[in-house]
């Protein structure tokens, strides 16, 4: 026999499935630590590839005085000033990402939560129809 | 109001019924409007200029993810920038690669702004992008809002100065480059305008979610004032030359505008026909799980009126509940129709009952 509850509830999941909690399986496949983690990495390649664009532009746009001033200018310092400002970018980039991945993974995590208990129910929902 | 409230429904009904064409179709034309907007503005490549091409790739971006729009309205513009001059190609493709690496990284779901922006730029009402925004996203979407300005203003430095890029010789690559990039940074309209959007973004959303009556409309109300405060502001500290009869009347279009999406489309569910397939162990299923359609059907509001000795006036106030297309009563989905009934008669059940508990206490 159909069971009117049962096909709604299972129309329910399926349409989650197929929809929102495709992305957020995703997420759930992965430890809180795991996932967070690679995001974070991920971002800071990101930032690196997007600070060394910016560098090269910058260099770039004042090429000639680059060049003559090369020969005197502290090399050192400037190597330092350089990694100064990368390490800001990258940190700051990835202290963001850290902070929007948490949130996404909780949200991911909740919804998830909310999906597996609603199987539960369609679980007892078949079992009180065996007996 | 009610006949709006009806048109509201009747759009509701289309959308959940041919959502599978409308969506594509509207996809279409923005990725048509987006083409053909860059190669007026830009069009330095005559292959691509043609409408046969524009119109085979918006077709292309009608059935494919959105993201698709921005990548190929990006393609667009380096293509155009690349047949002026190969240096102007190299600071944009560095401009788009950043923001893609630093933005699209986040992969927000409002990266469509980044497109409609300028668009809105080109009618002359890009203050509706921040109050639109700022009623459905998040803070964040102050980010992609900037992101688009950056952009528009990008395009209009280039189709400006075309002609006196292309006049430096071609050997002096080092001062074409230059001029693009002292173009994009040294532009203060850009900034205040980066500035004065993310905090009309910022109001908005505050505002619209505190708990008070009408939140949204003063925050729309609230937010076209900040931005018009910040605009003049930076008007006056920069000089800027922004017109001040431009931004008070694009800003008033911009929150009519606003005020008529919101009703339409922010405020409405807009869900749609799903078909699902699923099986267990007795059967397989095809579903499809069809919205329910309320019909607003003109509500009723029956006062009665007993004038009795010793007593002030007893009233009721009986609702005639709203039926659905069906005829079965929907209890969950007549709530927004039957407070409007209440807001319209002045009264609230519970006022009245108050009302009628004082005059037996006063009898007693």
């Amino acid at each position: 026999m159909l069971n009117e509850e049962r096909i709604i509830l299972m129309t329910k999941l399926a349409s989650y499935e197929t929809g929102e909690g495709k992305k957020n399986a995703a997420i759930g496949k992965y430890f809180r630590s795991d996932y967070i983690g690679a995001q974070v990495i991920k971002s800071i390649i990101s930032a690196t590839i997007a600070f060394f664009v910016v560098f090269a532009l910058y260099i770039l746009y004042d090429f000639e005085t680059f060049m003559l001033d090369i020969y005197k200018m502290d090399l050192f310092v400037f190597a330092k000033n350089i990694l100064k400002a990368y390490a800001v970018v990258v940190i700051g980039f990835a202290v963001l990402t850290y902070i929007v991945y948490t949130y996404r993974y909780s949200k991911a995590k909740k919804s998830l939560k909310n999906y597996y208990g609603n199987l539960k129910k369609l679980a007892s929902l078949y079992e009180k129809n065996k007996h | 109001m009610r006949n709006l409230l009806e048109i509201k429904e009747i759009i509701k009904r289309i959308y959940g019924k041919y959502d599978v064409f409308i969506m594509p179709v509207l996809k279409l034309i923005l990725a048509l409007v987006t083409f053909f907007s860059i190669n007026k503005q830009l069009g330095y490549m005559a292959r691509i200029n043609s409408g046969a091409i524009v119109m085979m790739v918006a077709l292309l971006c009608s059935f494919l993810p959105t993201g698709f729009i921005i990548f190929f309205a990006a393609v667009f513009v380096l293509l155009h920038c690349y047949a002026l001059a190969i240096e102007v190609a190299l600071v944009v493709f560095c401009l788009f690669l950043v923001i893609a690496l630093l933005f699209f990284r986040f992969s927000p779901k409002d990266s469509l702004v980044i497109v409609v922006t300028p668009l809105l730029f080109g009618l002359k009402i890009p203050y509706l992008a921040p109050l639109a925004m700022g009623l459905i996203g998040t803070p964040a979407s102050a980010v992609s809002i900037g992101c688009g300005v950056v952009v528009y203003y990008l395009i209009r430095f280039i189709s400006i100065n075309a002609p006196s890029i292309s006049a430096i010789d071609a050997a002096e690559a080092v001062a074409r480059l230059r001029m693009v990039i002292d173009g994009i940074l040294d532009n203060k309209e850009m900034l205040v305008m980066i500035a004065a959007f993310a905090f009309a973004v910022v109001v908005v959303y505050i505002i619209r979610r505190l708990s008070i009556d009408h939140a949204w409309t003063i925050a729309m109300i609230a937010g076209a004032f900040v931005n018009v405060v910040i605009l003049l502001l930076g008007d006056l500290v920069y000089d800027i030359n922004v017109s001040v009869l431009g931004v008070l009347f694009g800003s008033l279009v911009s929150l009519g505008i606003c005020v008529v999406l919101q009703f339409f489309v922010f405020s409405v569910d807009y869900t749609r026909t799903e078909k699902v397939q699923f099986e267990d162990d007795e059967y397989y299923y095809y579903v499809k799980a069809v919205p329910k359609m309320t019909v607003a059907a003109p509500e009723k509001t029956v006062k009665r009126i007993n004038a009795q000795v010793g007593r002030s006036t007893h009233a009721g106030s009986v609702h005639q509940p709203a039926r659905s297309a069906s005829g079965n009563r929907t209890p969950g989905r007549q709530a927004p129709s039957r407070t409007i009934s209440t807001r319209d008669s002045g009264y609230t059940d519970r006022d009245i009952e108050l009302e009628e508990d004082t005059d037996d206490y006063e009898e007693i």
